[in-house]
């Protein structure tokens, strides 16, 4: 029994620092993500400062007196990943709704591997379905000289998103016990008044979170962004203008930036307040939107 | 003779293929307490959640036969109406993720109570029927999940309370709990006895006999004896009956 005991310790004791190693090891990933961008944009930051930078309206990084401000294209993304969540949060929480409790069998049958291939979908294609379809349509039905604008990229990016909110939500209302349900409907309430009082409050943990995962995957979508958005430098008055948001930037002028320059640096620098852009939401939404401790929400 | 409030007409239920309950004839009158016992996986859960009309919630669930409720074929009243009229507790405690205030207004809410004094006394109210106003009137807003399972169960009872039953189903609501809880339990039972219609699931044969007028003993499926609780646990007339009683199985 004692060589058993002693054994079984060891695997323990490996185990478990295997899962602490694996743990730190992404931790330490995103650190040193953060570091390489931070290193390769260094000098920009001393030479043009952090508010400046990121408040800064014009971006004229190759002229005789570069001026290097990266307002209109955080404001853009904000716009169009903002905005992706607005559309794309009521309509995947009412779908993961749908399919955790009113579906019947069959059809989420159907459904959730549908859903699953259409995360696995190239946003190219959904960037080219865009341009092809939804922008013709904006001006031919709308007259405009130009159907690009940060509305129709968010309305592509909600598209792109949906599926990982439902899927993730889906996962965090089935995973609400089941005596609620039981309890609930037999005290003769609707299945949509459970649905509302128990079950998404129970599992707005899970929901939140998918929340912020889509925000993170919108906010960093590159290649339906670039070619909906329309790509001009001016700070966006509203959702229906045209914007360029940080990761089209990046795409679009990272190839002419020659290493070392000013203009490498500040793509480099955009990539990071997106890092932290992204970082920043999560924080935020998981610290204010969940509660504390165990109390509970007075109706 | 007291009203009957529940009947069972030949009453069968199956689960997909696998038959549950078979020709149940049986009855629940007013101001009684009814123990069913019997082994288990007999079917006794599923007796409930019939009459409480729960089980057909469940996928391949189906019944025929008939179950009166005062008199009128419940299968021909709204589905809700009869969940509200035939309340139900269950075997675990559960306390729905919301306050102990809100828990016990959670059905009433439903049913468009709005005016807050007329909550108040209905949360009161039901919390004193269940002897569990003293121990949470000061913590009405905390979570229900910080009681303990006997208060939790208490809590439960309460909730069912709240949307003014005619029956109260009971699934083993002491199983999880102390003795002293569990005298809790069935003194807060007894009390209700004077006003409702009372059908308690148990596998705890003292408790029955402590607390039942009428017991009724299932097997297999199958009412195999229904009569007054002395007469089941003293004389009873049928062999498996008095197997079960005497603790020779089950
Ligand atoms: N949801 C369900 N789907 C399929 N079969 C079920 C379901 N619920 C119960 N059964 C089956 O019905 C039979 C009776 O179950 P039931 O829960 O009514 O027994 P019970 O008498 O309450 O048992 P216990 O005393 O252990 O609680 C069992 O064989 C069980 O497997
Ligand atoms: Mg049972």
């Amino acid at each position: 029994m004692q060589v058993l005991k002693f054994k079984s310790d060891k695997v323990d004791t490996f185990l478990g620092s295997l899962f602490l190693v694996t743990a730190w090891a992404s931790v330490l990933l995103l650190a040193a993500l953060l570091l390489f961008l931070l290193l390769e944009s260094w000098p920009l930051w001393s030479r043009v400062g952090v508010l400046s930078f990121i408040s800064g309206q014009v971006w004229l990084p190759l002229s005789a007196v570069p001026q290097i401000g990266i307002a209109p294209m955080l404001v853009s993304t904000l716009w169009v990943a903002a905005g992706a969540l607005v559309l794309a949060a009521p309509l995947g929480l009412a779908c993961a709704a749908f399919l955790a409790e009113f579906a019947p069998a069959p059809l989420t049958a159907v459904m959730r591997p549908v859903l699953n291939l259409l995360t696995g979908i190239p946003s190219v294609v959904y960037g080219f379905l865009g341009a092809a379809v939804l922008v013709r349509f904006f001006e031919v039905s709308f007259d405009l000289p130009s159907g690009e604008s940060l509305f129709a990229a968010s309305l592509v990016l909600a598209i792109m998103v949906l599926p990982f909110i439902v899927a993730n939500s889906e996962i965090a209302l089935r995973s609400v016990l089941n005596d609620y349900r039981h309890t609930s409907l037999a005290l003769g309430v609707s299945r949509p008044y459970y649905v509302m009082r128990i079950l998404i409050p129970a599992a707005r943990k899970g929901i939140i979170a998918s929340m912020v995962l889509a925000f993170g995957r919108a906010a960093g979508e590159t290649m339906a962004v670039l070619m909906m958005a329309g790509n001009t430098m001016f700070m966006p008055g509203s959702w229906f203008n045209q914007g360029e948001p940080l990761p089209a930037l990046i795409a679009l002028e990272l190839g002419s930036a020659s290493p070392g320059s000013l203009h490498y640096q500040a793509l480099f620098a955009a990539g990071l307040v997106l890092l932290v852009l992204v970082i920043l939401v999560n924080i935020l939404l998981s610290s204010f939107l969940l509660p504390k401790g165990n109390e509970v929400k007075p109706f | 003779m007291k009203d009957v409030v529940i009947e069972l007409k030949n009453f069968n239920s199956r689960y997909g293929k696998q038959e549950v309950l078979q020709n149940i004839s049986l009855t629940f009158p007013h101001q009684t307490i009814t123990a069913i016992i019997g082994p288990s996986g007999c079917g006794k859960t599923t007796l409930l959640r019939s009459i409480n009309r729960s089980a057909e919630l469940e996928s391949g669930y189906s019944c025929t036969g008939d179950i009166l409720l005062s008199g009128a074929s419940m299968f021909n009243m709204n589905a809700y109406s009869v969940r509200r009229q035939v309340g139900m507790v269950f075997q675990t405690p559960v306390a729905l993720p919301l306050s102990i205030r809100q828990n016990v207004l959670f059905a009433p809410r439903y049913y468009g109570l709005r005016q807050r004094a007329l909550q108040d006394d209905l949360v009161e109210n039901c919390l004193r029927k269940v002897a569990l106003w003293e121990e949470v009137k000061d913590r009405l807003h905390k979570p229900a999940s910080q009681l303990s399972g006997g208060q939790k169960q208490r809590l439960a009872i309460a909730r069912v309370l709240a949307v003014k039953p005619r029956v109260l189903l009971l699934d083993e609501p002491c199983s999880s709990l102390d003795p002293a809880s569990t005298e809790r339990v069935e003194e807060t039972i007894r009390g209700l006895a004077a006003e409702l219609c009372i059908v308690i699931v148990t596998h705890n044969l003292a408790q029955a006999r402590r607390l039942a007028n009428e017991t009724a003993f299932m097997l297999n499926g199958q009412l195999i004896e229904t009569g007054p609780t002395e007469n089941i646990f003293s004389s009873p007339k049928h062999e498996k009956t008095r197997d079960f009683v005497t603790g020779l199985f089950g």
